[in-house]
């Protein structure tokens, strides 16, 4: 009897311990972060922009979602967010936050600096989507929606709809915090800018990032596509646009043609000597189809030859001009350095890469087969 | 056979498993990685060969003695005074290392999942139950092991999925900072990888003893090596050498970025898993001293001592909680685990070669 008596009492103990009352957070009783900002203002402050959700009427009641957009100055990032508890009721949480917007200027500071509390919070949202505007981050949030949708979802989907068609790759805070660590191997972020004819915030292309801090150089859409390619990622919603070597005076309203990639295969050789690294040569192989040529009807199989070369040719003049922009901008995205370290380690030398990367010999050549021109020859 | 309290030689590679995975595996790929670099993972395939010679030792000295656990065999080795410090020895060593465990559950709970949670409350989940299990008797203790031993399946589950974000180049080169340096930091390895020293005092109640014991034994070390030396990889391929550097606990971090679409958190999931493994090794070391005590002190239930242990380890574990301290604590306590996981087995055993000491033929 007593056993049992004392089981019991046990057993009470044990629920009374183990219900976490001290940690819960409730939902109704905070204030969810959908997207933050940093902007750079003058003399090492930084700005900080937070979007919060009201929650108010529920949408299935007849209720709307609505966005605060608030904004604060301060010295560090963990400043901000303590000013921002004053400005906002309830608990403020972005344990929940997907987007993370840096302004143009902040990010041409060590961005780990402002990173540093999302990287050390136990709660913070490692798999946010990080992103550089042109211009202001709270420019871009001022906006509050685009027709229906409210911006950060607007912007979200934005980059999410680079990923899927290789224009960018997929950068979470996570991802960044790897690569700005990595000396063998640079990033780059999806680069935000505000499209004056559509008043709505624009994919253009990618900010290049050497270690911590973005170099100020961007690719254009069209050639992310084509350095992602060289990096051996790939999705069949590669569509690659280009010039074609036609008389410039036979009437075509269009000189373009386009193809989608269906495979690409990339080999990188190195050749060194005296554990020197000399030259890179990346080879890239894609495999595509013909999307639009409206010049001609494709009989024969040597015009797809005759196709495939042109582009190749030109695909390899604009693939060498990239990797001359990348050298330039000292960022080593397709992590040449990581590979030397792994594969050809002798000629690996951490201190020696930060100059050694801009003045390696770097030579892209891409080769294009054309297998299908659609429902139409 | 003492008691009718036996267990089966499946549920003596569970508790040796079980005893063995605890709380040092949140730590171990940042501890290797201070010392072998990129190639940490290798070293603890070496460290699992290792403590593969260490256990055949042990499971040597308990054959020669198949019906005593080291509190009973070892004053027939070397006399009743110096076994007498000896055992007081290994009871305040299964202390330390149940405040060890205490404390970095403590501090890796509160830092990673119950911040306002009061020290106590956390503390008290963890001696409640662990005093609850050991306090069943060995045999409950097998069979929880056994059950709660499913539950590794998710946790590599959740590790495997951090592959597709791998890098294999980061473990490249392989052996880059060459064998000796590898083989030196096994020792780092040994630390998270003891709890094999508990067949020296379950081994009487085993009831297929010899062969199948120490097979139960090396498949138990097998499987702990294996799994850590999977979580160890897994980390490596995903975070860039500056990140390991500064993360302390790798794997929970890692599994902190994944989410899936129901869950946003897999990293809590993976700590509700690893405090079951936590408790299980508490509960073997609360054994370890409770059996103990109750062998110098001449009881007859094991119950009192264990809870005595549980008492003074919770007191102990209160006095110190930042991470600084805690890990100079835990460096302290990995030297000495040396001698008690490694030291003074073999040398007892060694002694009962020479003397030709045996159970029956003292």
């Amino acid at each position: 009897m007593n056993l049992k008596i004392a089981h019991y009492i046990l057993v009470i103990c044990c629920t009374l311990t183990l219900t976490s009352c001290w940690d819960q957070e409730l939902l109704k009783n905070s204030k969810i972060v959908y997207g933050a900002g940093f902007d750079y203002e003058s003399n090492n402050m930084i700005r900080t922009t937070f979007v919060v959700r009201n929650l108010g009427v529920p949408v299935s009641q007849g209720g709307v979602y609505s966005n605060r957009v608030v904004s604060v100055v301060g010295p560090s990032s963990r400043e901000t967010r303590l000013q921002m508890d004053r400005l906002i009721s309830k608990q403020l949480s972005a344990s929940k936050n997907q987007l993370l917007l840096l302004g143009e200027e902040v990010a041409k500071q060590n961005i780990d600096h402002m990173l540093d509390i999302l990287f050390r919070d136990p709660k913070s949202p490692l798999d946010a989507r990080i992103a550089v505007v042109e211009g202001r981050a709270l420019d871009i949030f001022n906006l509050d929606h685009i027709g229906d949708t409210l911006i950060v979802e607007f912007t979200t989907d934005l980059i999410k709809g680079a990923e899927n068609k290789t224009e960018a790759t997929k950068m979470t805070v996570e991802k960044a915090f790897r690569y700005s660590l990595d000396e063998g191997q640079d990033y780059a972020l999806p680069y935000i800018s505000y499209n004056e004819e559509a008043s709505s915030p624009e994919f253009n292309g990618l900010a290049l990032f050497h270690e911590t801090t973005y170099t100020g150089t961007t690719l254009p859409p069209s050639d992310a596509k084509l350095l992602l390619l060289m990096n051996n990622e790939s999705s069949n919603k590669t569509s690659i646009v280009e010039f074609l070597d036609n008389d410039p005076n036979n009437e075509f309203l269009t000189n373009t043609v386009t193809i989608n990639v269906r495979n690409d295969s990339v080999e990188k050789d190195y050749s060194i000597k005296n554990n020197l690294l000399e030259k890179v040569t990346i080879n890239l192989e894609l495999r595509g189809n013909i999307e639009e040529y409206p010049q001609n009807n494709l009989k024969e199989k040597s015009q797809l030859t005759d196709i495939a070369d042109d582009l190749s040719k030109r695909l390899t003049v604009r693939a060498n001009e990239i990797l001359n922009k990348l050298q330039e901008a000292n960022c080593d995205f397709l992590g040449i350095g990581r590979d030397l370290n792994a594969y050809h380690h002798k000629a690996w030398n951490a201190k020696r890469w930060e100059k050694e990367y801009k003045e390696i010999k770097l030579e892209a050549k891409v080769k294009v087969d054309i297998d299908e021109t659609g429902i139409i020859k | 056979m003492k008691t009718n309290n036996t267990i089966h030689s499946t549920q003596l590679f569970f508790i040796i498993f079980q005893t063995q995975v605890g709380v040092g595996v949140l730590s171990l790929p940042t501890s290797l990685y201070s010392g072998a670099g990129a190639d940490g993972w290798i070293t603890l395939i070496l460290t699992g060969a290792i403590i593969q010679g260490v256990i055949y030792i042990l499971y040597l000295l308990s054959n020669r003695f198949p019906s005593s656990t080291l509190y009973e065999f070892a004053p027939k080795i070397v006399g009743k005074y110096i076994a007498f410090v000896l055992s007081l020895l290994y009871i305040a060593f299964a202390i330390s290392t149940a405040v060890i465990v205490l404390e970095l559950f403590e501090t890796t709970v509160k830092t990673w999942v119950l911040f306002r949670t009061p020290m106590l409350a956390i503390l008290l989940l963890l001696t409640l139950t662990g005093t609850y299990l050991a306090v069943g008797k060995l045999k409950v203790m097998g069979r929880f092991y056994q059950i709660v031993s499913i539950l590794i399946v998710p946790l590599v589950i959740m590790a495997a999925y951090t592959l597709k974000d791998a890098d294999l180049r980061y473990i490249l080169p392989i052996g880059e900072n060459g064998f000796g340096t590898i083989l030196k930091a096994t020792q780092k390895g040994i630390v998270s990888m003891l709890g094999f020293e508990v067949i020296l005092f379950v081994y009487p109640y085993v009831q297929d003893k010899g062969k199948a014991a120490l097979k139960s034994a090396s498949l138990a070390n097998l499987a702990v090596t294996s799994l850590y030396a999977f979580l160890t990889f897994t980390t490596y391929v995903f975070f860039s050498p500056k990140q390991l550097e500064m993360i302390p606990e790798p794997i929970v971090y890692m599994l902190k970025g994944v989410s899936f679409i129901i869950v946003d958190r897999v990293d809590l999931l993976f700590l509700s898993i690893w405090i079951i493994s936590v408790m299980t090794s508490y509960a073997s070391y609360l054994y370890i001293g409770g059996i103990g005590i109750q062998y110098l002190t001449k009881r007859k239930k094991t119950t009192g001592p264990i809870i005595i242990v549980a008492i003074v380890s919770l007191i102990l574990s209160t006095f110190t909680h930042d991470r600084y301290t805690i890990e100079t604590l835990s460096s302290y306590h990995a030297n000495a685990s040396y001698f008690f996981a490694l030291g003074i087995p073999i040398l007892l055993w060694i002694i009962s070669v020479i003397t030709k000491k045996k159970e029956g033929a003292a």
